[in-house]
């Protein structure tokens, strides 16, 4: 299983949301890693054919995904940002609307449904309207309305938004399981998810691609990176105009600064173990 | 697939609650016409019953003798102005002379002209051969065809029974119901695309083995069967209100038997006319829901699709024009009488072109309808995005 991108551009009157972005995919995780306007769903309707980029194409196994398009989307799932579906129809009854939709054998659909209401833990919930659900419970029926085709590709937009902690946890492990015999893709700007499940992360930044390095790589190239600073409350507001903080805590009338930043802020700054969170602010920048 | 857009339209307590009010009123509306039609006085109602239970049913002298008797003896009374204004006057159906007057001056008038009908259709048929021959002999082939068919319309005609045809005729000329389809038709169908938009589900279903055609082939017969539904429930029950309110028993009685219809190319009884009018009504719904898929399909934003089709829906009866569906449900004004259009010199009714026109027109919209919904990818377009861009724009 290969999906290759090459050289994708896309470029509207007055901004190029992706540029010049070459992939190449193959079975596992890839986190797709950036903040808001990046070009993630951007890059991701172009993958799905949902967008024709302005240059480049997209290759499945070996072949430009338009020349057969209907072949091509059969073998998709997708989850998008914030799905809402249909809040007057039960969850069981959505999953067969998507089965129909998506060409399943009839005799099949039923058995099919009840096994993927079972994966993703609503069989207790199955009868009731979508309209009742919590997010979390939306985001679960998303991912089995996106695995009735069992699909090659999964693409899921900002999956774990709005889910509470043991949510994410259920979902990082649903997810590990799925990218066996997979491609799955995961656009997100929640690090955590991501860090113990990609096998890479695509960092995007204003459309083009900065790195795309496995989680190890990139926490590695943080070494020397990341320190811990100690501030008076006073100094507070100085030092988050002037450097890069992942974290802020307090320690003893003092708060405890975790600074990415390629030099010690302070004299006294102490270097400690980055994470993956440290090199998203890193090539990011953002500050808290 | 059908089954679950009908399922997307139908599953929404709102339009319930909308329907449910709409006929209430709609209900309402017809028994308050019907108090109207009767006016305020029992004792003239029931004078009216009366006479009306001696001479309704096929004609006899005696039936018409009574009418024309009294209503002379009437008018000479009236006439002579030496009458009592007095009520409760003995001798009198309604309880006093000028009451009998009015009352059998109504009969008189009605009965008058079913009864010579065909003498009066006599006259117009006699020119019409003239003029066939007339026209024939300067070789206006187009005339000739024209006076020829007035001819085989207008032949033939008799009414061979009186019925009170005034509630039949406030059934044909009703046209509330079908404001509140319109806009029962607008809550449905305005979102029936514009809804995919709205709840994430357009890339989900781009992504579909049948998100293409099939969908929107779907919507749109979902759509169609809405509209019927809708109609049908209206329509049916004005006719069943109006059938009680009104006291209908005319329906097996030729059209033209109302007097409005004196001139109607149409030569069936009135239940066959009321069945052609509600086809014609159920065509110029279906032309109508499909401006409002086709308004669902350019917006992607439900607010902005349902004011799209508010509006459109107020430029086609207010500004409508000659050929607009909305003349589908008046078209009982065309009914009435005999209007041609030449076609290749033929003569061809105007209904007729004008009910050939909207379901071409319905066609055309529905191939447009579903050749707009397989555009790939459509950016969502909601009503609070557009504001900005105008207000940046403004700005800048």
């Amino acid at each position: 299983m290969d999906l290759e991108l090459k050289n994708i551009t896309k470029k509207y009157s007055k901004k190029t949301a992706l540029s010049d972005v070459s992939l190449n995919l193959k079975n596992g995780v890839y986190a797709l890693l950036g903040p808001n306007g990046a070009g993630k769903t951007t890059l991701i309707n172009i993958i799905t054919g949902l967008l024709m980029p302005t240059s480049g194409t997209v290759l499945f196994n070996g072949t430009a995904i338009g020349k057969n398009m209907q072949e091509y989307i059969s073998k998709i799932g997708y989850l998008p940002q914030y799905p809402q579906f249909y809040k007057n129809f039960r969850a069981d009854e959505f999953l067969r609307y998507m089965a129909v939709m998506k060409g399943i054998e009839k005799k099949r659909i039923d058995s099919l449904v009840n096994e993927l209401i079972e994966k993703v833990n609503l069989t207790n919930d199955s009868h009731r309207y979508i309209g009742q659900y919590s997010g979390g419970m939306r985001q679960r029926l998303g991912i089995a309305q996106a695995l009735l085709n069992n699909p090659e590709i999964l693409i899921l937009d900002e999956p774990t938004a709005g889910l509470d902690p043991k949510e994410r946890i259920r979902f990082r492990n649903l997810i590990s399981q799925l990218s066996e015999n997979r491609i799955v893709i995961l656009a997100t700007h929640i690090v955590s998810d991501v860090e113990s499940i990609a096998k890479e992360v695509i960092l995007l930044k204003n459309g083009e691609v900065l790195q795309i390095e496995t989680p190890m790589n990139l926490i590695s190239q943080m070494e020397g990176k990341v320190h811990l600073v100690q501030c008076i409350p006073e100094k507070l507001e100085e030092y988050m105009n002037s450097f890069c903080i992942s974290n802020a805590s307090v320690c003893n009338d003092r708060y405890l600064l975790r600074i990415v930043s390629d030099n010690p802020p302070t004299v006294d700054a102490e270097i400690t173990i980055p994470n993956l969170e440290d090199a998203y602010l890193y090539y990011f920048g953002e500050l808290i | 697939m059908i089954i679950f857009e009908l399922k997307k339209i139908w599953r929404s307590r709102i339009l319930w609650i909308f329907l449910i009010i709409l006929f209430i009123l709609n209900v309402y509306q017809i028994n308050a016409l019907s108090n109207l039609a009767k006016g305020n006085s029992e004792t003239f109602n029931m004078a009216r019953e009366q006479i009306y239970s001696k001479v309704c049913g096929k004609w006899s002298n005696e039936k018409t003798e009574f009418i024309v008797t009294n209503y002379e003896n009437a008018a000479k009374i009236v006439s002579s102005g030496a009458y009592s204004t007095e009520p409760d006057q003995e001798g009198t159906y309604t309880g006093y002379i000028f009451g009998d007057f009015s009352l059998f001056s109504e009969f008189y008038d009605e009965m008058n002209y079913m009864y010579n009908y065909s003498e009066t259709m006599k006259a117009t048929l006699d020119n019409a051969r003239e003029n066939v021959t007339f026209f024939k002999e300067k070789g206006n082939k187009y005339l000739a065809k024209q006076n020829e068919q007035i001819v085989s319309l207008y032949q033939n005609r008799s009414i061979d029974a009186y019925y009170k045809t005034n509630g039949a005729y406030s059934l044909i000329s009703y046209d509330f119901s079908s404001l509140f389809i319109l806009l029962l038709c607008i809550f449905c169908f305005s979102s029936i695309f514009s809804r995919e938009y709205e709840t994430q589900m357009y890339p989900l279903l781009k992504l579909t083995t049948n998100g293409g055609l099939k969908l929107a082939s779907s919507k749109v017969l979902a759509a169609l069967i809405s509209s019927l539904i809708i109609s049908l429930i209206f329509y049916v029950a004005d006719f069943l209100c109006f059938y009680v309110f009104f006291d209908i028993n005319c329906l097996s009685n030729p059209i033209y038997s109302i007097m409005d219809f004196k001139n109607t190319p149409f030569s069936c009884s009135i239940g066959q006319y009321l069945l052609i009018m509600l086809t014609y009504r159920l065509i110029g719904i279906i032309t109508i829901s499909f401006i409002y898929l086709l308004c669902s399909c350019i917006f992607s934003d439900e607010i902005l699709s349902f004011c799209a089709c508010i509006a459109v829906t107020a430029m086609l009866v207010f500004k409508g024009g000659d050929f607009n569906p909305v003349m589908l449900f008046t078209i009982r004004d065309l009914h009435k009488k005999y209007t041609v259009c030449n076609v290749f010199k033929n003569p061809i009714m105007s209904h007729i072109i004008l009910l050939a026109i909207m379901i071409i027109v319905s066609v055309l919209l529905c191939i447009i309808v579903i050749a707009l919904s397989q555009r790939r990818y459509r950016e969502n377009h909601s009503l609070k995005k557009l504001l900005n861009n105008w207000k940046e724009r403004l700005i800048l």
